[in-house]
Order: C-alpha cells, then sequence, then structure tokens
C-alpha cells in the first residue's frame, strides 16, 4: 500500500471510530442543568452528558413509515392500555396522514407508542433534564416569548422548523408543541389536600425532599405541572415528541 | 368427535389470544421474584390481584402499604382471601436482587405463597409505572420518592380500583374486591 492511501485509510478509520452525527440529530455537549425541582441537600446544577438530540419534532410523516413497518401501532390496533381511544385522532384512518400535514408534527400519540418509535430507530425518549437543558429555557430571552405561546388557547399546529434553531441547533422545543420525556412520570407536584394531614403526607416516601427550586419560573412550572398530570396512555392534541440518542464513547 | 376436538382446541386458542384492550398483560417484560424465579408479566393473568410498587430499602410508605394490604386481606373470608395474588413490584433494579427481595419478605412476616414481590430491569419498570400510573423518582442517593397506588386488578388485568392507601374511598376497593371475587 503506498503511504498517501495508507494516510487515507488510518484518517477514515478514525472517522468511523468516533461516532458520527446521526441523520437528523445534533449533538448537545455536556453541561450543567439548573435543577428546577430539587431534592433536599442536592446540588443546585446537575451534570449532563453528551448526547444527541433530533433537530425536529416526530412529524406525521416519520410516523406513518414507523406505523406501516409496525402495524402493531397502527391507529385501532393498539390496546387502551397502551393509548387512550383518542390516539392519532387527527389521522383519517390507520395509513392516512391528514391532508397537507406531512411535516406536522405527530401529535395525539401516547408515552408507550413515542418510546415505541424510539426504539425503533435505534434511539430512545430524552429524560426532563436532558429536555429541559436542550431547550434552552432557562435563558431569559425566551421566557416572555414560551409564556406567551402557553397563554393562547388551542394553538394552531404548523409545520416542525419555525422560527430559528436555538443555541444547540434544536427547533420548536418552544411554541409548537409539548414533548414527551421518558421519566414524566418522576415530576410529582403536590396538591394543597394532602399537605394538612400527616398521615397522607407520609405515604410519599421521603416527601418533603422535593420542592420547586425557583418558582419565578413560571413557564417551566407550567411544563413540570403538565408532566406531573400525564399517564403513559393519555394523548392530547398538542403533546408529541422528539428522541435522543446516547453516543457511545 | 375430531370436530368437536377441533372446536376446543380453537375455543382454547381463542380466550388464550382475546386479551380485553384494557388488560395490564398486554405488556411485556419479565419480572424475578423473590426466589429467583423469573416469568413474563403476563403470566399473572387467570387471578384476582392487588399490586402495588415499592423498594425494600423503603422505610416510610412501604411498611403502611404492606399493612395496608394486610388489611384489605383481613377483611375477606378465608374461602375469598385464598383467590386473591398479591404482587408486589421494585423500583429499584439496581439494589433489589432476589435475596434483598427475599429478606424483605421476611422482614414484613409475609409467608403466605400468595404473595410475590418482584424485580425488573430499568426498563421494566418504567412502562409497568406507566401502565399502572404510578409516579415515582429516583433521588440522588438510591431510594425513591414514589406515589403509593394499590391496584386492584381482575383476572383479566383490567384495573377495577386504584387507592392511594386506606384512604377514604378504601370501603369501595374493598367492595369491589369481593364483587370480583365472587364472579365465575
Amino acid at each position: 500500500m503506498k503511504l498517501p492511501a495508507l494516510i487515507f485509510t488510518l484518517l477514515l478509520a478514525g472517522k468511523v471510530a468516533a461516532e458520527p452525527l446521526p441523520a437528523g440529530m445534533v449533538e448537545v455537549k455536556a453541561g450543567a442543568y439548573k435543577l428546577f425541582y430539587k431534592e433536599k441537600d442536592q446540588k443546585e446544577f446537575a451534570p449532563v452528558s453528551s448526547f444527541f438530540i433530533d433537530k425536529f419534532p416526530v412529524t406525521n410523516k416519520d410516523y406513518l413509515e414507523f406505523v406501516k413497518k409496525n402495524p402493531e401501532w397502527k391507529k385501532a390496533a393498539v390496546p387502551t392500555v397502551f393509548a387512550t381511544t383518542n390516539y392519532l385522532q387527527g389521522w383519517p384512518n390507520a395509513e392516512t396522514i391528514p391532508a397537507g400535514k406531512e411535516s406536522y408534527p405527530v401529535v395525539s400519540v401516547s408515552w408507550f407508542a413515542a418510546r415505541k418509535y424510539c426504539e425503533s430507530k435505534g434511539k430512545r425518549l430524552l429524560t426532563v433534564n436532558e429536555w429541559e437543558y436542550a431547550s434552552d429555557s432557562e435563558n431569559p430571552a425566551h421566557a416572555e416569548k414560551i409564556l406567551e405561546w402557553y397563554g393562547r388557547p388551542n394553538s394552531q399546529l404548523g409545520a416542525v422548523k419555525t422560527g430559528k434553531a436555538n443555541k444547540f441547533g434544536v427547533y420548536d422545543m418552544h411554541g409548537l408543541i409539548w414533548e414527551w420525556v421518558e421519566d414524566y412520570a418522576s415530576v410529582m407536584i403536590k396538591g394543597d389536600s394532602r399537605s394538612d394531614n400527616s398521615r397522607e403526607k407520609n405515604l410519599f416516601c421521603g416527601s418533603g425532599s422535593l420542592g420547586a427550586a425557583s418558582t419565578e419560573e413560571y413557564a417551566t412550572f407550567m411544563r413540570f405541572a403538565f408532566r406531573s398530570s400525564l399517564k403513559g396512555n393519555y394523548v392530547t392534541e398538542n403533546l408529541g415528541f422528539r428522541c435522543g440518542k446516547d453516543i457511545q464513547p | 368427535m375430531k370436530s368437536f376436538g377441533v372446536a376446543i382446541l380453537l375455543l382454547i386458542s381463542f380466550s388464550a389470544q382475546a386479551l380485553s384492550p384494557n388488560s395490564v398483560y398486554h405488556l411485556q417484560g419479565k419480572w424475578t421474584n423473590q426466589d429467583g424465579k423469573t416469568e413474563p408479566f403476563a403470566n399473572l393473568k387467570g387471578r384476582v390481584r392487588i399490586v402495588s410498587m415499592v423498594f425494600t430499602q423503603c422505610t416510610s410508605a412501604c411498611p403502611m402499604l404492606v399493612g395496608d394490604v394486610k388489611h384489605f386481606l383481613s377483611k375477606l373470608s378465608a374461602k375469598e382471601a385464598e383467590k386473591v395474588g398479591v404482587d408486589l413490584f421494585s423500583f429499584d433494579h439496581e439494589r433489589d436482587t432476589p435475596e434483598a427481595l427475599k429478606a424483605f419478605t421476611k422482614k414484613y412476616k409475609i409467608t403466605s405463597a400468595q404473595w410475590n414481590i418482584y424485580r425488573g430491569d430499568k426498563t421494566t419498570v418504567a412502562e409497568l409505572a406507566g401502565l399502572l400510573g404510578v409516579q415515582y423518582k429516583r433521588l440522588a442517593g438510591g431510594a425513591y420518592v414514589h406515589s403509593n397506588n394499590i391496584i386492584l386488578l381482575n383476572k383479566e388485568g383490567e384495573i377495577l380500583k386504584t387507592v392511594e392507601g386506606y384512604d377514604s374511598s378504601a370501603e369501595e376497593f374493598l367492595a369491589l374486591l369481593k364483587k370480583t371475587l365472587a364472579e365465575p
């Protein structure tokens, strides 16, 4: 083998060894996420490792491809324990996307469905911490815009890739849809009714150890409150998802 | 005679297939009990069950929960009680080995073969919690914060009722338990 060819081969091997960026994803570099809900005695920041994230939410077109390959996830084929009867309610039938909405985010999908979709792509749902970190929602520049969106009743959906990418190169984290996360069930916001009754208080192992770190962050609070209200088979007209992926060393 | 046999076979295979859309036994995943026996979740089908999610190093909610389940069982006749399965599923996929589960049964004087406590992997735990509507969070120290749901399943695996411990709707839970036990 001639020397230049050898160098080329070595270079190529080097490239392959470092994991290439999967199509449609960007890398979110490791950092620290300022915890919204922190445990008693927990540090204010939690480390987040680098991960890949879908640039856009999963679209109707993407999802149609998935149900064609995985017919057990077609509309009406899914048992209600995995998705309530409103699953894919906007779709005219099992293999038809609403006209002209191919690039709209898929909505009315359950957590179980979202997980299976990501799994089928060799991906996974993001954790709460990863989602919040990648959404750059602690950036005060976003706060007003986010609240304005939350305040709009029944916002009309549009196609993905609205506006500009955020600092990580990710689109649509705010202003389009709400998104499933893997550990949505880890968000427990206690109702007032619980606080007076000492027995009920004790029903939560370690209750009182979780509290909002900064209640002023109202938009963030709304996202956490929404997550705490969900169940795995719930679907709503503005709840979709995107996937993440571990970066193999 | 032959066609009769075929009809019986068809009937058997049909009833084995037809799972209610509301049945939790659609869930895949395997669980290992305190004796180290591993089985698919769906094998629990066919018995009325009281289920809950715990972890063995839990100090406050879980002991109360075991007490609440025992209390429910104490309200049944002996004949009713023997038909109920009690199944506790651990959140703690890291620390709850079959040995730890066994120690838990000893600590809480659980001797009946009707009671089982299981461990599963992280995904299996997440999916079951999603299905049962149980909220939980792993704390930095390895303990869990969790809602304290006690869930009544009929033989088909449909959720009939969920209570948070022995609360105000416990009477309703008990009435439903008795009712479903009376069914053939």
